[in-house]
């Protein structure tokens, strides 16, 4: 059977089994190896993709169900995932990395909308994402620290504009 | 990739959908946080998927200060519905809860969780608390289902197989003027082991304890005098005696939420008297 849908921003029209997952076909024929199958089971978190602009577990969801929609991944130029990328390096909030674009995902939709989350609410939305190395402690301040940057680059951004205009 | 074959099908209408419904092994489709792992594993093998996506069941409405639960709608559609907050902030506790982080919540659903009728979850309690009624589509019409009535047993529904849920409506709770809610479990992350739903108006206490028991356990009682701990203990003795059959899965033994339910009511009726929202 086929489906159409996009991957950051590309359109897709592509032949498919019908008994397999969103992950299986982004994988497999979209190329993005960004999401991973850590369980089938929807706990781990590692399947994590942006469906129709809100995060979604891919292998909690069928192929021909996601028929039309628009996934972006982390391959898609975000200025909140580069920010984040920077400050996961500097503050070690991955070690094997398998979690990491799922990590990257939802912290990425977090500060979308919230430039200033606190502890818990970063703790909250990293909670359907599961990390075996780190303990996520190191997650949580790369997460922190990354909205401390973008929040000084907007402000910079806004000074530098308010000049610009005298 | 699941292994087994399936017919699939994404309906754009109720009265469509219904005709779909030929038989127990025709599964519909809410979230499919549950169903679709299933199949993964190949637990659940139904040989065809009625999709509700397309279906106008997935928002949340007040119609004359009751409360409509489109079936499909999810958690977060329901957590930050101002109507939900206002009419009964019972459902709101208990979003605030699901676990499986905000992928999750955005995708499954309350009319799933009912449906699926598992004792470990928390739909069953809060609905039956509010008096909650299921609205049942087939082919053939309409039926009303109390949540009083609904819940039959572990993974046992009063859902015919030719029927879907379409709405969850909660009759105008003016009357709830305060709430409490308590959810026990292993850890931030984990599904209940018990629920507690407390609703109170001028008249009574009436609690509902959810995962201890096959089947929920439903507790009334007047709301005589100014002595909440008075009345949590009435509620710890009627919910051990309402305690038969306790339930038992990997989360707890039966022995357990037999322990436990008693003590954890009778906490939560006194937090309701002293503490609970007043709407």
């Amino acid at each position: 059977m086929k489906i159409e849908l996009s991957i950051n921003g590309l359109p897709h029209n592509l032949e498919i089994d019908g008994r397999e997952l969103l992950v299986d076909v982004l994988r497999n024929q979209g190329d993005i190896k960004s999401a991973r199958t850590g369980c089938h089971t929807g706990d781990c978190g590692a399947c994590t993709v942006r469906v129709d602009g809100a995060v979604r577990k891919s292998c909690l969801i069928l192929a021909i169900s996601a028929d039309g929609v628009a996934v972006e991944t982390i391959s898609a130029p975000n200025k909140w995932v580069e920010a984040l990328q920077r400050s996961f390096v500097r503050y070690g909030g991955f070690q094997c990395g398998f979690c990491t674009p799922g990590m990257l995902t939802v912290a990425a939709d977090l500060l979308s909308r919230n430039s200033d989350p606190t502890e818990y609410t970063i703790r909250h939305a990293i909670s359907g994402n599961l990390c075996r190395c780190t303990g996520y402690d190191s997650i949580v301040s790369a997460i922190t620290e990354a909205a401390s940057a973008l929040r000084r680059q907007e402000d910079a951004d806004a000074s530098f504009q308010a000049k610009d205009s005298l | 990739m699941i292994r087994h074959p399936f017919d699939y099908v994404a309906p754009k209408s109720i009265e469509e959908a219904v005709r779909y419904l030929t038989g127990d092994t025709v599964a519909v489709v809410g979230g499919g946080t549950m169903l679709i792992p299933s199949m993964s594993l190949g637990e659940q093998t139904p040989t065809r998927l009625v999709d509700t996506r397309h279906l106008p069941i997935r928002d949340v409405q007040a119609i004359d200060d009751c409360l409509h639960i489109g079936a499909a709608a999810s958690y977060d559609t329901v957590a930050s519905s101002p109507e939900a907050q206002r009419l009964a902030p019972l459902l709101g506790m208990v979003c605030a809860g699901v676990t499986g982080g905000p992928q999750l919540t955005g995708q499954a659903t309350f009319g799933g969780s009912v449906c699926y009728g598992n004792p470990a979850s928390e739909a069953p309690g809060c609905l039956i608390a509010l008096k909650a009624n299921m609205i049942l589509q087939s082919a053939s019409g309409e039926r009303i289902v109390q949540a009083d009535d609904f819940f039959l047993g572990p993974f046992e529904t009063a859902r015919r197989a030719d029927e879907m849920l379409t709405w969850i409506v909660i009759p105008s709770p003016a009357q709830w003027v305060r709430t409490a809610y308590f959810k026990q479990k292993h850890s931030t992350s984990s599904w209940p082991i018990v629920t507690i739903s407390v609703v109170v108006d001028d008249k009574i206490v009436r609690l509902v304890v959810g995962g201890a028991a096959t089947r929920p356990i439903v507790v009334e009682l007047p709301l005589a005098g100014n002595d909440p701990a008075r009345l949590g203990r009435s509620a710890s003795e009627a919910v051990a005696d309402g305690l038969t059959e306790a339930w038992s899965d990997a989360l707890a033994l039966g022995e357990y939420r037999r322990r436990v339910a008693p003590g954890l009511a009778a906490r939560t009726v006194v937090r309701a008297l002293t503490e609970g929202p007043a709407s």
